[in-house]
């Protein structure tokens, strides 16, 4: 605790600093022989306690109470007056200017000892006072964060959840599905068999017509007419785009049941990243099939330990941002944005880089990139929460990395690191 | 011979109706129910031979339907129909043997015609081989190893995979071999537990190589032993790089140990070869084939005996069939022509390998230009498996 005595009196000085130093311990003692010296003491030591005498030379001792209230009033330091008999007309006073307590000269060492005494307690207490407040307002900062973060992580929750619901959902439509398509296309096989077998019938049935015209000249209306030639002309190429298109919606029913993969989205399991990947080009082509072209170079990958239906789920919001990047550099339908996708393998990691051409990213919004509800996507067209999952389920759930390279107007790569075991231990 | 009789149910008639079109100028009588009690009420009353049902119906699902046929008459073939993909249950429920061949919909219609002719040929081969005579040994077939039993009694009551790994930790020998399976370059891991065996190998394979280990296990005090053994674990690898090479996907989980499965009637059998017979004959003329001698021996062929063997212990039916057909690797209709071929092709370079020609057969090399390979792709592949075994 620091003290200040401020007199005139070089004698005052002395004695009470003795005095003092006789009954307390742990002070630290300055002196200042007047009211000028002692307010710019009181600036540099910042006191606990000020010993202030009232009638001094230059700055009296009510007129540095006065430029020191701010100090007195925050309970910050505690003034004690030392006052002469005749002084006590002007005590009423400095009591209002926050003054704390006084002493009389010549000073009584019982009375010093008694008012110091309280003053240090005083200050001892609003000194825990002010400790349990700091620690309070600590705790109340870390509470809003705590909180903050709770928001954060039931939003991600929340859009995690409905990603999954989705997912469970497309999937059960694609199983349902799948039953029509079953005998749609059995029927289609079918129905060509028969038609082929009808034809050759009509074929037949034509030249016994044509035979029977010939040997009893019997005149009747030619059977074969301009539409029906057009219809056995049409036959094969309706057979063929029915056939083909099928064939389409097989391939995305199963493209959609697979990046779904339901039960591969809690759990750990046994994961093709390439096989992800291709998946979720069949889910994402209505986003990207009018704005770029897909170039992927699969490497020889081994299989990894993953929650495969979450991986797709980050495979897919990073072909979805490609595309919106590609899409706000050039004019829809243009075709001139491109997607590469790679995949390597790197010691015991499992590399996965996705490049754009598209608008890129400003360097100074790089760093917010994964916080959620960033987002430069307008209103209704991103949560901003895409990339914070990402981040959530390649760092935090598979401990692998995700690193971001982008140059404003020429496009963003983003490299995925992934462990091929998340349980350390080398390889599985 | 009669029409073969086929039941099949389905809640949706539309699909009945598609089916019955495709049926009608087979060889086959059809019957079409929409809903399992119906069925199960005409199956249990008329001569079935075949059931195909959806799995997702009102009232009764397929598998349960199934699992009531099968407690009333295991002859009758059951597969099932459906359009939900691989998910647990139908794994499980072939694994257990409650469907025999898990069919996907939507279906190609000659597809599913050659597959449901596939089921009803090797069933026929295996009937055949049920009731001919000059199998002594068929007395005696060998009942199902202990902790085989064991840990598939583990895994129908759906115990934890690390419930079943200690049980499988108890044999030490099963553990070794267990993981050198694991840690061959198809997996590509360094698997140090079962329970991460367990993981990547699916419980299904672990279930077969413990058969394997079992059988070859005891076989490993013969003659043979240890070249059996090997044979069965080189061609399990080389099948799955084959596999791989002409599908690009991983071999699945059905039939991942084929490999090492299709050897056991031989193995079965030279382990019964009492007065060594074989090994005597073989003394005298080293050039003879011991496949012939065995024939000669008892009456059947070591491959037939281990189609049986693997229907007797519920193995899926493209195991059994790829066991049958491999060799000769010509048949009318398989469910599985390409594990099949890959099998010719991998138990013939295993063979090879370990340089025992007395056990091997010719390469038909047909068969690796219907798979679009040459013998520079084969060898090519072997060349870099020996490489990453260092």
């Amino acid at each position: 605790m620091k003290l200040i005595i401020i007199d005139d009196s070089k004698l005052i000085r002395i004695q009470l600093e003795r005095s003092i130093k006789e009954n307390f311990d742990n002070l630290e003692i300055y002196q200042a022989i007047d009211g000028d010296e002692g307010l710019n003491a009181i600036f540099k030591y910042q006191p606990d306690i000020i010993f202030l005498d009232i009638i001094m030379p230059g700055l009296t001792g009510t007129e540095l109470l006065e430029k020191i209230q701010p100090l007195t009033k925050s309970g910050l330091c505690k003034v004690l007056m030392i006052s002469s008999i005749e002084d006590y007309g002007i005590l009423q006073e400095c009591f209002k200017l926050g003054a704390y307590d006084f002493i009389r000269k010549p000073v009584n060492e019982i009375e010093l000892n008694a008012r110091l005494g309280g003053a240090i307690n005083s200050t001892n207490l609003v000194n825990q006072l002010r400790q349990s407040e700091a620690q309070l307002e600590g705790k109340v900062e870390e509470i809003e964060r705590v909180n903050q973060k709770l928001v954060q992580t039931k939003n991600q929750m929340i859009q995690s959840e409905k990603m999954a619901a989705i997912g469970q959902l497309a999937a059960g439509v694609a199983h349902e599905i799948n039953n029509p398509i079953g005998y749609v296309s059995s029927n289609l096989v079918t129905l060509k068999g028969y038609i082929s077998d009808l034809l050759s019938g009509y074929q037949k049935t034509l030249a016994l017509f044509e035979h029977l015209k010939k040997i009893d000249k019997i005149d009747f209306e030619s059977t074969t007419s301009d539409s029906i030639d057009f219809i056995i002309d049409d036959i094969p190429s309706l057979f063929e785009d029915t056939e083909i298109g099928l064939t389409r919606v097989k391939e995305i029913v199963d493209g959609l049941r697979n990046f779904s993969r339901v039960d591969q989205a809690m759990e750990f399991d046994v994961f093709d990243v390439n096989e992800g990947i291709k998946d979720t080009l069949i889910v994402t082509k209505n986003k990207y099939k009018y704005l770029a072209n897909i170039e992927t170079n699969f490497g020889d990958l081994p299989l990894i330990k993953a929650k495969g239906g979450k991986l797709n789920q980050v495979f897919m919001n990073l072909i979805v941002n490609a595309c919106d990047a590609i899409a706000s550099k050039f004019d829809e339908s243009s075709l001139l944005g491109w997607i590469k996708i790679t995949t390597e393998q790197e010691a015991e990691h499992v590399k996965i880089t996705f490049s754009d051409n598209g608008i890129g990213i400003d360097e100074e919004i790089v760093q917010y990139l994964y916080n959620p509800f960033f987002t430069t996507k307008p209103i209704g067209q991103g949560t901003g929460l895409g990339l914070s999952i990402s981040y959530d389920i390649i760092v935090n759930e598979h401990k692998g990395s995700i690193a971001v390279d982008s140059t404003k107007n020429v496009g963003s790569t983003f490299v995925l690191t992934l462990p091929i075991n998340p349980d350390g231990k080398g390889v599985i | 011979m009669s029409k073969k009789i086929i039941v099949f149910v389905d809640d949706e008639k539309p699909i009945l109706r598609a089916l019955k079109r495709l049926l009608y100028p087979t060889e086959f009588k059809g019957f079409y129910f929409d809903n399992s009690e119906e069925a199960l009420d005409f199956i249990q009353n008329n001569a079935v031979d075949m059931v195909v049902s959806d799995i997702k119906m009102p009232e009764m699902d397929g598998i349960t339907l199934l699992e009531k046929i099968r407690s009333t008459d295991a002859s009758i073939i059951r597969i099932l129909l459906s359009g939900y993909s691989e998910n647990e249950r139908i794994l499980e429920s072939v694994n257990s043997n409650i469907a025999k061949l898990y069919l996907h919909k939507p279906w190609d219609n000659e597809e599913l015609l050659r597959m449901i002719r596939a089921v009803f040929d090797i069933y026929s081969e295996i009937i055949h081989l049920r009731l001919e005579n000059g199998l002594p040994i068929l007395n005696d077939l060998p009942a199902l190893p202990e902790t085989y039993s064991i840990i598939s009694q583990k895994i129908a009551n759906q115990e934890s995979a690390h419930n079943i790994a200690q049980k499988i930790e108890e044999d030490v020998a099963l553990t070794a071999r267990i993981l050198r399976v694991a840690n061959s370059a198809y997996y590509g891991s360094r698997t140090k537990t079962i329970d991460q065996a367990i993981m990547m190998l699916g419980l299904s394979n672990v279930k077969q190589i413990i058969l394997t280990q079992s059988i070859m296990g005891e076989a490993s005090r013969h003659a043979w032993g240890d070249l059996l053994w090997q044979h069965a674990m080189l061609t399990n690898r080389i099948l799955h790089q084959v596999y791989n090479l002409v599908t690009s996907k991983k071999i699945p989980a059905y039939f991942a140990s084929c490999g090492l499965l299709h050897t056991l009637g031989l193995v079965y059998l030279l382990m019964n070869d009492k007065n060594n017979n074989i090994y005597k004959a073989l003394l005298k003329d080293p050039e003879l084939s011991i496949n012939a001698l065995i024939e000669e021996q008892y009456g059947v062929s070591p491959n037939d005996f281990t189609c049986y063997l693997l229907e007797w212990w519920d193995m899926p039916i493209e195991i059994i069939e790829a066991a049958k057909y491999y060799v000769s690797a010509s048949y009318e209709h398989a469910v599985n022509p390409i594990l099949i071929k890959a099998l010719h092709i991998s138990s013939y370079y295993a063979w090879k390998m370990l340089d025992a020609p007395q056990l091997n057969y010719s390469l038909c090399y047909e068969v690796l230009s219907e798979l679009e390979l040459t013998v520079t792709d084969i060898e090519d592949l072997l060349k870099k498996m020996d490489n990453g075994k260092g």
